[in-house]
């Protein structure tokens, strides 16, 4: 139990540092922006933190993948399972709340499973193809951290898209911030279903349904080229 | 992947495997992306490899310092393809070419036993069967829910070895395994290894200690430059891995000599030691070097066997001078056991005509158990060499009874009657 309120203590202190920041200084209209925040940072844990996890996973496993032969897949996807499990336990805080919110109904809280699924099928594809062209390039597991910060601003996380007037031009941005960041509408949908009490837009799971799909095939297909010469590179 | 073999056959033909050698560290996405282009050289580790074993074989496979001898094992695991030809193998097979790498130094031993016990293909249910006699053979029942981290070596090993022994596998492949771990360790991994291969089981077996190939196994495979220059009984392949080891150094100390493969060839041609290997200026060669014990020639002996080496001399011209013959006993890494040569015992060799064989007796052999080389001479008095080879036969020794070792101690056990204590 104590291993897992330690696992809460990131997230906590990083929600408090935004909310100083966007709900103090910069005074954002979301209600409970701390709350909308904890929501969003589930997602992106899931998925950036198994990513990164990911893409280490078989370098720091060298001596194992180069002496026993077995299903190589097995290494990334157990550090994302792990990675999974842990920010799962934001949960236990988030839900809670989020019931006791005033907004909304109860009911979509039923889709919560269906959009971690489909973000941890979605991180998972990413994650083989991460975890394998590590061993070749080593400084990917670099290139992921370097990108991970600009990545989670562009994110819906402590922001929302509806927050922008709609009176500004250029709508064509907020289009390419929902649909051209694999994540953004996973992330939308979790808020709808769990923060905000409604139900997601079909647009963001189809879109997710549908990037986990692709994710997952290209990563199976591009790990399985990799793998192949893997002990050799290690 | 098995292809009509039967279980515990492995079938390699024209296996070929190259490695990469990057002169540039060229590794990072940063570099490809920018120069697109690395130069490297292509080396080979295993070059159009046939081999065929079949189930029940005990290979050792044998060879220098990159002769591609992993690489072999590692490819036989699977842990690599091979980038030209097949590798059918048929059957379960378990590999410890590293033992325990596969632990968790945080995790307690019970939960490496069930994550290493997964890795060899092996079931919850199945580990869950087989717990407590791989606990039992470790012999860690105390330390079992205890970070491994906090294990000593040799536990850590024989935990290591305890689950891979328990995967019932119909292929092992072992990797200079048994070269780690104490005596009595040791000895348990053989008797394990042993009773595998009562069973019926293959093993493929990498080592450089001709004596564990000796004994593990009935197969020896010579391998240098990624080919296999020698197949066969261990007894007539581990002299001529050793020539190769000697010429090695000769070539280290010659750098006008140039260790190629066409004389690599040469040497191997005389597996029988047809006694032109070795050096001296050849006034005097040894043509043959023989052991001979109760059953005529032979290269494996029961303790306590008479046994005469015989030094088969051949002079090209006559020579009339006095020469002296003479051997050394020794391990195969070079710890003297006996010396002996002609001059010392008083025996006179005036001379060689032709052909004159020179032979040394051993009442009974007080060796126990294990593996011996003979390096054998013939110099001038004045102790310049005719012909020496180094080492030039080797052979094997069974116990005649119990006890373990390398020498026959004779002698008897008597025991007192029992008495009283005395007060102090």
């Amino acid at each position: 139990m104590l291993g897992v309120l330690w696992t809460l203590v990131t997230p906590l202190i990083m929600v408090g540092a935004y909310w100083i920041v966007f709900k103090f200084l910069f005074g954002s209209p979301i209600p409970n922006f701390a709350l909308f925040m904890f929501v969003g940072m589930t997602g992106w844990t899931v998925f950036f933190g198994g990513l990164s996890t990911a893409s280490t996973s078989i370098t720091g496993n060298a001596t194992l993948v180069t002496k026993v032969n077995f299903p190589r897949e097995i290494v990334p996807a157990s550090a994302i399972t792990a990675n999974t499990v842990t920010a799962l336990a934001m949960l236990v805080i988030a839900v809670p709340l989020c019931l006791a919110m005033p907004q909304g109904s109860r009911v979509p809280i039923i889709l919560v499973p269906v959009i971690l699924a489909l973000i941890f099928a979605m991180t998972l594809g990413l994650g083989l193809i991460a975890a394998g062209l590590n061993v070749y390039f080593r400084d990917v597991e670099h290139i992921i951290t370097a990108i991970g910060l600009p990545w989670f601003f562009l994110t819906p996380i402590f922001y929302t898209f509806a927050q922008v007037s709609p009176t500004v031009g250029n709508q064509w941005v907020l289009t390419v911030l929902h649909y051209g960041n694999p994540i953004a509408p996973g992330i939308l949908a979790l808020q709808d279903a769990l923060f905000w009490g409604r139900w997601p837009a079909w647009g963001d799971i189809v879109y997710t349904l549908v990037a986990a799909g692709v994710f997952m095939v290209a990563g199976m297909v591009a790990f399985r080229r990799l793998k192949r010469e893997m002990a050799v590179e290690l | 992947m098995s292809g009509g073999l039967p279980p515990g056959a492995i079938r390699l033909v024209g296996v070929t495997r190259t490695f990469r050698i990057h002169h540039d560290r060229g590794r990072t996405l940063k570099e490809a992306i920018i120069r697109r282009r690395s130069t490297y050289e292509e080396r080979y580790a295993l070059r159009d490899v046939n081999l065929q074993i079949g189930p029940g074989e005990r290979v050792g496979i044998v060879g220098r310092n990159g002769s591609g001898k992993s690489t072999m094992l590692k490819l036989i695991a699977g842990i690599l393809p091979p980038q030209a030809g097949d590798i059918e193998v048929s059957g379960h097979v378990s590999s410890m070419l590293e033992l325990g790498s596969g632990f968790h130094p945080d995790f307690t031993g019970r939960e490496n036993v069930y994550l290493n016990g997964t890795l060899h293909g092996l079931t919850r249910r199945q580990i869950d069967e087989r717990f407590d006699d791989i606990v039992a053979f470790a012999e860690i029942p105390d330390y079992i829910d205890m970070p491994v981290r906090t294990y000593s070596s040799g536990m850590h090993l024989r935990l290591a070895f305890a689950v891979a022994a328990h995967v019932t596998p119909d292929i092992m492949l072992l990797d200079e395994v048994l070269a780690v771990g104490d005596e009595r360790f040791q000895r348990k991994c053989m008797q394990r290894i042993q009773e595998f291969a009562d069973t019926g089981g293959t093993i493929i077996f990498v080592s450089h200690d001709a004596g564990s190939v000796m004994s593990v196994c009935n197969r020896a495979v010579l391998l240098e430059g990624g080919l296999v220059i020698a197949d066969g009984d261990p007894a007539e392949v581990m002299p001529a891995y050793h020539r190769l080891l000697a010429a090695q150094d000769a070539a280290a100390a010659d750098d006008a000599v140039a260790l190629d493969l066409k004389l690599l060839a040469t040497l191997t041609e005389h597996h029988a030691l047809s006694g032109v290997d070795g050096w001296g200026d050849g006034r005097v060669i040894i043509r043959k070097i023989r052991l001979s014990g109760p059953d005529g020639e032979a290269h494996r002996f029961l303790s306590g066997d008479e046994i005469c080496v015989h030094l088969d001399l051949e002079a090209p011209e006559p020579i009339v001078d006095e020469v002296v013959a003479g051997f050394r006993l020794h391990l195969s890494d070079a710890t003297l056991l006996f010396e002996t040569d002609t001059e010392s015992e008083g025996v006179l060799v005036d001379g060689v005509d032709g052909t004159r064989t020179v032979t040394f007796t051993i009442d009974a052999l007080p060796l126990h158990m294990g593996w011996f080389e003979l390096t054998v001479w013939v110099n001038d008095p004045e102790g310049n060499a005719h012909h020496h080879v180094e080492p030039a036969i080797g052979f094997h020794v069974d116990p005649a009874r119990a006890g373990l070792g390398m020498v026959a101690l004779s002698g008897e056990w008597t025991c007192s009657e029992s008495g009283a204590v005395k007060a102090r």
